[in-house]
């Protein structure tokens, strides 16, 4: 791997590693300040008290923004973790074994593919009601259909290969070929979807929080920051530029990470970017 | 060409079938009951009046004949009326699609002309920090959340003073201020598809630059602008069709969010209403049209890739 490159992986994991700590530990450190209401300072730009300034409470910002990495965090990693665990086995397993089961799944991952992600995730939201858990359920639903197809192309791949066919020839269970041979081997593309599902994730989350659905006030997630922050941007524009550069440095981190995971592991592959 | 016409279009018919059913078992999900969900808690309602008006939707009834009828009217092109406006949801969706739909050809044009030539340069400009410099910045456009993009397209077009971005207008009403309108929500959008555009474009320059035939034209004399016009791009572009097709999904999603930034009257905010209202019959509608339009979307890439590329007819 050229030097940027290996540079640049290390930065995209810098910045997941910092949000996930922030995650964890700013909710704990910052909590009141990011719910605090000061009617004497609404809407103040940046000072030393409040780096970020405040918003139409008169809450803190930077506190709002670093508490706010919670919620991301939360579905992200909850629901491709999901996907990632659904996915994989099934897509493993029908890829493995091929036939009827092989034919079926990829029917209906056809058909939740014909559905944009977002969409699917508001519809259920309105069914099911806002929740982070529904959330984190719907997008790792929306998400395992691309874990079955990445897990079952490999598990295809090395379905034939002749160390396979020798682990057979030597009396090895279908279960420990399964575990051996063909889980391994499936890893590597798994864990490149795992980071582009991670970033999509983030943006998700973000979006249907934005639309109302997700994260609820006074509860800060960057979605409804900047939902709320839009109405005051004439007069503090922070509010909306704030949690939007978080998004966007997060989600840089996880596909920095992504891509140098993807060149890693294949280094003349052509990366399918979705 | 017609029995690959015909195999596709034919692959086409369970996925729609399969997409009419997650809709109409979406609805099941309701925990309890769906009517008293939609009713609240202000409207009070008679037991009698409950079963009056769960024998009126139909809800009394066992699922699968539901389910049967729900198919029937569907295919018939009815898609029940609104709960909150008794409009026809039908009428309601078409009169909203056209909006949507200028957004997401408008943006899909915009990530074309930008992300395609942009991945040709920085497919041919080499390995050094030039290529470097390409491929983090479509990384950024890949990371940067469209609805905040147009927001920040929104606060910076004040500041510079510009007012009028305009309500929206009809194209066949005044197609100048129906794109004052559109600009900025489609450069919202199209960002992120110009930025995986390139990606995919760079790659696949990449490759074709290696093969033989490559090599050969450039043996024989042919100039470097030759090459990559006669050659290299005739090639290379061919995976960019279904690139777009694919990605369509994403922009009819992102469009929801986007018709909310920007307050355009399409689909997107059709649905947010229909789901902060919990009017279900539009709710169904507005999904299932989607997902059919992705289908066919789909359908028609695939079918132009079989023109453009007549190596690729399958079996």
């Amino acid at each position: 791997m050229p030097r940027v490159r290996r540079w640049l992986t290390g930065a995209g994991a810098g910045v997941v590693a910092a949000c996930l700590l922030i995650a964890v530990l700013a909710p704990v450190l910052f909590w009141e300040r990011a719910l605090a209401m000061r009617t004497e300072a609404l809407l103040r730009g940046p000072s030393w008290d409040h780096p970020l300034g405040t918003d139409q409470f008169g809450r803190d910002l930077l506190s709002r923004v670093l508490v706010g990495a919670r919620p991301s965090m939360l579905v992200a990693f909850g629901a491709v973790g999901l996907a990632t665990l659904l996915g994989a086995t099934v897509g493993v397993a029908v890829g493995y074994a091929g036939g009827v089961a092989d034919h079926l799944v990829l029917r209906v991952a056809d058909v939740l593919f014909a559905f944009p992600g977002l969409l699917l995730a508001m519809a259920v939201m309105a069914v099911m009601g806002p929740s982070l858990g529904n959330l984190t359920a719907v997008l790792g639903l929306v998400y395992t259909p691309q874990f079955v197809r990445v897990a079952r192309a490999a598990a295809l791949t090395v379905r034939s290969e002749q160390y396979v066919e020798a682990a057979r020839a030597l009396g090895a269970s279908e279960l420990r070929i399964l575990a051996r041979h063909v889980a391994p081997n499936a890893m590597p593309p798994i864990l490149v979807q795992v980071s582009l599902s991670l970033s999509l994730a983030v943006l998700s989350e973000s979006a249907v929080s934005f639309l109302g659905l997700g994260v609820q006030p006074p509860v800060p997630s960057w979605g409804n920051m900047l939902s709320e922050g839009r109405r005051f941007m004439e007069v503090a524009p922070w509010n909306a530029v704030a949690p939007g550069v978080a998004m966007a440095v997060v989600v840089l981190g996880f596909n920095l990470l992504g891509d140098g995971l993807q060149e890693l592991f294949d280094p003349r592959g052509r990366r399918e970017v979705v | 060409m017609h029995r690959y016409l015909l195999r596709r279009v034919a692959g086409a018919v369970p996925v729609v079938w399969g997409a009419v059913t997650v809709v109409f078992l979406i609805i099941r999900l309701v925990p309890g009951d769906a009517l008293q969900l939609f009713l609240g808690t202000q409207v009070e309602m008679t037991p009698e009046q409950m079963k009056e008006l769960r024998r009126v939707f139909g809800l009394d009834r066992p699922v699968w004949e539901q389910y049967v009828e729900y198919l029937v009217r569907v295919a018939q092109g009815d898609l029940g009326v609104s709960l909150r406006t008794a409009r026809s949801v039908r009428e309601e969706i078409v009169s909203r699609l056209p909006v949507t739909a200028e957004l997401a050809v408008l943006a899909v044009l915009l990530g074309v002309g930008l992300g395609v030539p942009a991945g040709v340069v920085a497919a041919t400009s080499g390995k050094g920090w030039a290529a470097m410099m390409w491929s983090v910045m479509s990384l950024v456009g890949l990371s940067v959340p469209s609805f905040w993009l147009g927001t920040m397209l929104i606060l910076g077009s004040s500041r510079l003073g510009v007012r009028a971005l305009g309500t929206y207008v009809p194209p066949w009403e005044d197609p100048g201020r129906n794109l004052a309108a559109m600009l900025l929500p489609a450069v919202a959008l199209a960002v992120g598809l110009a930025a995986s555009l390139m990606r995919y474009v760079r790659a696949s320059v990449v490759e074709v630059l290696g093969r033989e035939y490559v090599r050969t034209a450039r043996a024989k004399g042919l100039g470097a602008g030759a090459v990559l016009g006669r050659h290299v791009l005739r090639n290379a572009l061919i995976p960019v069709v279904t690139v777009v097709g694919f990605q369509m999904g994403y922009l009819l999603g992102g469009a929801v969010v986007i018709e909310e930034v920007f307050g355009l009257p399409g689909m997107g905010r059709l649905v947010l209403s229909a789901v902060l209202q919990r009017d279900y019959p539009m709710l169904q509608g507005v999904v299932l049209v989607t997902a059919i339009l992705f289908v066919v979307v789909n359908l028609l890439t695939d079918v132009l890739y079989g023109w453009i590329d007549p190596r690729i007819r399958y079996d």
